[in-house]
């Protein structure tokens, strides 16, 4: 090869490379494994089908639900674009996936953000956040492709409450019993269960049904579609706070569970004590302030004892 | 011509590492809590409605 070519080859090859690290530049994008490693290949439209923990102090999260439930914590695979090594966790809890846990402090929040985010299935994502947007939501991300885990969306409900949509890409994970120690429910508690049920319905074809709680006088709300019960509503018991999803934890012994808290740099908001339909509940803080409810399960053998 | 050979290689070595540098990783929730949001929780009072709460069936 001449002098001459051979210039013009390595010039080439040079603006090539320009060219692939710009392209690069625009091509970076969150990619995420999927939901669960045993995909059924359908969607439950409403169904929680994940939670992600967005916390302040990752490494103290990681510790308290580790010792509390243990819970293990791992890199995705094949992880890319979403921040340093930690930024993103994945939960397991009996080897199976259960959620993520985010490193808060790489947002661009002003405010604290520590809390647990729900995510709801959605077959088809843009029709979803359409119907979201036309009952009065605002979308804080718009539907964006995270690779293996599908299509996510995230919201703030009319109500000013925070979830996520996802349409998995490979299908939701399979319907199971939730195992002691993992995620046992979802509720949202509201000013307006009325105005909530109508939001989440036009979204997800829910139906609702109410029903009383022991003799409080109040009511708890069911919000279920294709025959299955999927979130909970109830009104929320605190004038003026914004209103926000509570994540249920099935556990063996919620009193068991609170007394190791405060050691692991948690808070107990509420200690253990009966529900008005039977077993027991509990309501806890992570370290960061994330809240996440304890609760036994199922009622029946509950009773029995 | 060697000299300029040089200055070619650092200016294209340059432009490489300021078009990385300007790359941006996104953050599925990176518009959560910027002014509009923050968690509904903190109060002694969330706590009062828990135990009408959780699953039921």
């Amino acid at each position: 090869m001449r002098p001459k070519e051979n210039n013009n080859v390595r010039n080439n090859l040079k603006f090539l490379a320009l060219v692939l690290a710009v392209a690069g530049c625009s091509t970076i994008a969150v990619s995420l494994p999927p939901v669960t490693e045993s995909p059924t290949g359908l969607h439950n439209d409403g169904r929680v089908v994940w939670h992600d923990l967005l916390t302040t102090t990752p490494e103290a999260s990681r510790r308290f639900y580790g010792e509390l439930f243990g819970w293990t914590f791992e890199r995705p695979k094949l992880h890319i674009g979403i921040g340093g090594d930690d930024d993103y966790m994945l939960i397991r809890h009996n080897g199976q996936l259960i959620g993520g846990m985010v490193n808060a402090n790489v947002l661009r929040a002003d405010v604290d953000i520590s809390q647990w985010v729900t995510m709801l299935s959605a077959g088809n994502i843009e029709t979803a956040v359409a119907a979201a947007v036309a009952g009065g939501a605002t979308v804080l991300t718009e539907p964006t492709d995270v690779g293996g885990r599908g299509t996510l969306a995230v919201i703030e409900g009319p109500a000013g409450e925070l979830f996520a949509l996802v349409q998995t890409r490979d299908g939701d994970p399979p319907e199971t019993e939730p195992d002691i120690n993992g995620f046992l429910w979802d509720e949202l508690w509201t000013h307006d269960v009325s105005a909530s049920t109508g939001f989440y319905s036009a979204v997800f074809g829910y139906e609702r049904s109410d029903h009383a709680v022991g003799d409080s006088g109040r009511e708890y709300h069911v919000l279920r579609n294709n025959g299955q019960p999927r979130v909970g509503l109830l009104a929320h018991p605190v004038e003026g706070k914004r209103p926000v999803w509570v994540n249920y934890l099935r556990v063996e012994d919620p009193a068991a569970i609170t007394a190791r808290v405060e050691a692991l740099g948690g808070t107990v908001l509420l200690d253990a004590q009966p529900r008005a339909i039977g077993g027991q509940v509990a309501l806890i803080l992570g370290p960061s302030g994330a809240g996440i409810a304890l609760q036994t399960w199922p009622l029946e053998q509950e009773d029995e004892g | 011509m060697k000299t300029i050979g040089r200055a070619t290689r650092l200016l294209v070595i340059g432009a490489l590492c300021l078009a990385l540098a300007s790359c941006e990783q996104p953050h599925i929730y990176g518009s959560v809590g910027f002014s509009t949001y923050s968690g509904g929780w903190g109060s002694p009072g969330m706590g009062t409605s828990i135990s009408i709460g959780g699953r039921i069936r």
